[in-house]
This record gives C-alpha cells, sequence and structure tokens, in this order.
C-alpha cells in the first residue's frame, strides 16, 4: 500500500480505537492486531502527529507503582473520524464498481 | 539485551533530540516494556518485541524536523554570505554586457535617424541653393534643385520606416528589461 495512504489510515485507526475508551500505547496496538499490525516505533510518531494537531489529548495516571500514560479523543479528532468516513464511503461506491466490473468479465 | 541496555543504546543514539523530545520518547518506549512485561513477558522477551535500535532511532530522528530544518536554513544563508561577492561580480558583469548591447542597438537608430536628418537637410540645402546656382552657373543649378528634392523627399520617405525601426527598438528594450528584472525577482523570491 501507498506509504501516505497507510500512514492516513492508520492515524484515523488509532483515533477510533480511542473512541469507545481513553487508551495507552500497548493497549491500542492490541487493539489495531484485529485489523492491522503495527510496530511501536511506528505508533509513536502517528501519536505525536495526532496530539500536536490536537486530535488527541495526554495525561498521565498511577498504574502499579509507575506512570502511564493515557490517550483521550478530543472533538477535533472525532471530526477528523467523521470526514474520514465521509470521504470512504465515495471511495468504497468506486471499489464496488470495480468489483462488479471484475465479476461480469468486463475489462 | 535487557531492559537498561536498549534504552541505553536508544539514549545514546537519539542525544542530538532536544531535551523535551527525548524525555518524552525514552518514556514511551520504558513504558512499553513494562506493558509487555505486565503481559506476562519476561525483561528479555519484552525488549526482543521491539524493533532493533538502530532502526528505532532511524525513525525517531528521520520524524523529527526541528534540527535539520534550522541547520538547512542557516546552511543556505552562509553559502549565500559566502558566495555574494562571487554573485556580485557576476551580475555586474551580465549587467555590463546587458548595458554594452542596448548602447549598440540605440546607437544603431540614432545613426538610422542620422541619415533621415542628413538627406532630409543636405536635401533641401541643395533644392534651396539649386535656384541660385541656376543664376550663376545655368543649367546645373536645377539639376541640384532637382537632385536637392529627389534626396529631401527620399528623407522624407524614410521618416516612417524610421519611426517604426524605433517603436520596435523601444518595445523590445522594455519587454528585455522587463524580463530580466523578473528573472531576477524570482531568484530572490527562491531564496
Amino acid at each position: 500500500m501507498d506509504v501516505q495512504l497507510k500512514r492516513g489510515l492508520l492515524e484515523i485507526c488509532v483515533l477510533a480505537a480511542l473512541r469507545a475508551e481513553d487508551s495507552y500505547g500497548y493497549k491500542i496496538i492490541r487493539d489495531l492486531s484485529s485489523c492491522v499490525e503495527i510496530s511501536e516505533s511506528t505508533l509513536y510518531p502517528i501519536l505525536k502527529r495526532l496530539e500536536s494537531m490536537g486530535c488527541l489529548s495526554v495525561y498521565s495516571t498511577e498504574h502499579n507503582g509507575r506512570l502511564r500514560k493515557y490517550y483521550r479523543l478530543t472533538e477535533k479528532g472525532e471530526d477528523r473520524i467523521e470526514a474520514f468516513l465521509r470521504e470512504w464511503t465515495d471511495v468504497m461506491k468506486m471499489v464496488e464498481f470495480v468489483k462488479g466490473g471484475t465479476k461480469d468479465g468486463q475489462a | 539485551m535487557d531492559r537498561h541496555e536498549y534504552l541505553s543504546a536508544l539514549k545514546e543514539r537519539l542525544a542530538a533530540l532536544p531535551a523535551e523530545e527525548l524525555q518524552r520518547t525514552m518514556e514511551y518506549y520504558e513504558e512499553m516494556i513494562s506493558d509487555f512485561m505486565e503481559e506476562g513477558m519476561s525483561e528479555d522477551q519484552a525488549v526482543a518485541m521491539l524493533e532493533p535500535v538502530d532502526i528505532v532511532a532511524a525513525k525517531i530522528l528521520a520524524e523529527s524536523p526541528s534540527k535539520p530544518g534550522r541547520t538547512r536554513n542557516v546552511l543556505t544563508i552562509a553559502l549565500i554570505a559566502l558566495g555574494s561577492p562571487v554573485w556580485l561580480s557576476v551580475l555586474i558583469a551580465i549587467a555590463a554586457v546587458v548595458l554594452s548591447i542596448y548602447a549598440v542597438v540605440w546607437a544603431v537608430i540614432l545613426s538610422v535617424w542620422a541619415v533621415v536628418v542628413s538627406l532630409i537637410g543636405g536635401g533641401l540645402m541643395a533644392a534651396v541653393a539649386g535656384p541660385f546656382q541656376a543664376a550663376s552657373q545655368g543649367a546645373i543649378g536645377w539639376y541640384t534643385m532637382g537632385a536637392g528634392m529627389i534626396i529631401t523627399g527620399a528623407g522624407l520617405m524614410l521618416i516612417k520606416p524610421s519611426a517604426l525601426l524605433t517603436g520596435w527598438t523601444g518595445k523590445g528594450s522594455f519587454r528585455g528589461l522587463r524580463w530580466m528584472w523578473n528573472k531576477l525577482s524570482v531568484r530572490r523570491k527562491g531564496i
């Protein structure tokens, strides 16, 4: 897949992972693993970028005697997810069209 | 490799990062290892889950925009400053050449008008003097007058073409100057 495209998609996936509840690094990777395998070194810059764009906020909480960073989805992040879903409805239509064409044996 | 080894190695490679960014990065990786271990992995297993230190460091440094960006700007400015004497000389040389070309072209235009003026002036003088010459020297005076009139006529006929030529040269000069100005301005914006 195109690197930029994948990057953009991963960003949205990370945001979606925070929709249900605030989450932390390892858990995000685990939640995403059902759809895509990403390494922690791939996740880190994505989290940084999303934070700088204001799509998520960060806070630290004590956990088992150490500090753990949690990420929370912001309203801007929610908007970004909605925008993504709207854009990709059109993309899905085109994918269906392409799939339909191949089935009928048309070039 | 144990936890401490991995984190030290990573920290070493990331030394170029700004202090705050370095701190945050290290916290992230420390946390990641702790989380792996909480899931039941041993320290070595947890570290093994991470990508090699070199690759991780390279990825992080590639993301970090501030330092390379700054260096680039300072470098560009330094290069320009260093190169400017040469630049300036080249610019002056080019300007001199351009000026010479313009001078030559307009000198030609000037000569054309000089011809026109001489033809008309000389022709008129001959035409006027002709009758007086006829009075003292006879027929040749009429020839002089006739020749003078022809020459004046030629001069007059050349006025229009000369004017057109001057016009074209003028427009061309102006466009040339404007083109050169644009080229220079673009370069300045590029910097």
